[in-house]
């Protein structure tokens, strides 16, 4: 572009250092792509363009992203074909169903039957330790100090 | 074209195997085709675009196909949205693989070597160039882009690129010209 702007590139390079010297918002987050790929497909009007525009100008190496497309895209490689077809098996339903909520229902039930089973197990001890005591030939001492907490055998 | 019919993301998102088979058939070479254009551009090694490509469908079925789900037919045709798709993944992999900095020290000469710019002092009002007059000039100045390569990236005519920039150019002459210069020494500032 220096063949007839001389100074083009002294002007723009004096630009960008007077621009990123300002402390200031940024042009915003990268745009989705389906943003990216309407301004690719000239679907996007001015006002629509503009923070898409600005946002490329800030970051020049996200202009691969809106490149022209190729006129036409060759063969894949067979592997990859073969191997993101794998990705989705033919035996097990990608969405989560009824079955999904089934199983963790399940677990959920699991947890608190074993919960309330241990709870049961620990009062019981609680209430015998005399018993258990005598059984393992020492004394219970419940927490530190004397006090009842952690049921310490000593 | 065989990538411009609709795409049934209703039978995709549902885990149909054989809707996710012929959408693979029919995407892979876009997607391939699209990665490896970014990592030319970048040059890296071709190698990697089969690699790339298959983290491009990775990423479209995972969670539960929640990339694949965004995609809206009334914004762009399947084949644009996923070369969009496909040249984010291959460009983030690319600024990920970046290579570590060199020290000043280890640096070759011409590649430390800087034109003299002088930034502070001028302030840059809100809107001295448009959103597409900034982009234009990052592209013919950044990028080395000429302007019939803008105006296809744009959609527009060179001889508009060419307008543009002149326009631009202009702006920022009077913007930079000496009398907005920051004055120096001069009674009454402090």
């Amino acid at each position: 572009m220096s063949d007839f702007e001389p100074d083009g590139r002294d002007l723009w390079q004096r630009y960008r250092a007077a621009a990123a010297a300002l402390a200031g918002p940024g042009p915003g987050p990268e745009p989705d792509p389906g943003a990216l790929a309407a301004y690719l497909e000239g679907r996007l009007d001015e006002d629509a363009a503009a923070p898409l525009e600005a946002w490329l100008a800030r970051h020049p190496d996200a202009l691969v992203l809106v490149a022209p497309l190729a006129p036409a895209a060759g063969a894949a490689p067979l592997d990859l074909i073969r191997r993101a077809r794998a990705l989705v098996s033919a035996a097990a339903p990608a969405r989560p169903g009824w079955r999904h909520g089934v199983a963790w229902a399940s677990i959920a039930a699991s947890l608190l039957l074993v919960g309330y089973t241990g709870f049961l197990a620990g009062h019981d001890a609680f209430d015998h330790h005399d018993a258990i005591a005598s059984l393992v030939g020492g004394e219970l001492i419940f927490g530190p100090g004397g006090g009842e907490g952690d049921g310490a055998v000593f | 074209m065989v990538n411009d019919g609709p795409l049934d993301i209703a039978r995709l998102r549902r885990g149909d195997k054989p809707a996710w088979d012929a959408f693979v058939s029919r995407f892979a070479g876009l997607i391939h085709a699209a990665v490896g254009g970014v990592l030319r551009q970048s040059g890296r090694d071709l190698a990697e675009a089969a690699d790339l490509a298959q983290d491009v469908f990775v990423r479209l079925c995972k969670d539960d196909y929640r990339l694949l789900g965004l995609y809206d037919p009334s914004r762009a045709a399947p084949a644009t949205w996923l070369t969009v798709v496909a040249r984010s993944v291959a460009l983030d992999a690319v600024r990920r693989r970046r290579p570590p900095a060199v020290t000043l020290d280890d640096a070759p000469e011409s590649a430390v070597a800087v034109q003299a710019i002088e930034p502070s002092g001028f302030k840059i009002p809100p809107g001295l160039l448009s959103p597409r007059q900034e982009l234009i000039l990052t592209m013919l100045y950044h990028r080395d882009m000429d302007p019939a390569e803008v105006g296809a990236a744009l959609g527009i005519d060179p001889q508009t690129v060419r307008s543009m920039h002149h326009k631009a150019l202009t702006r920022l002459r009077g913007h930079f010209a000496p009398e907005n210069a920051p004055r120096r020494g001069v009674a009454g500032d402090t």
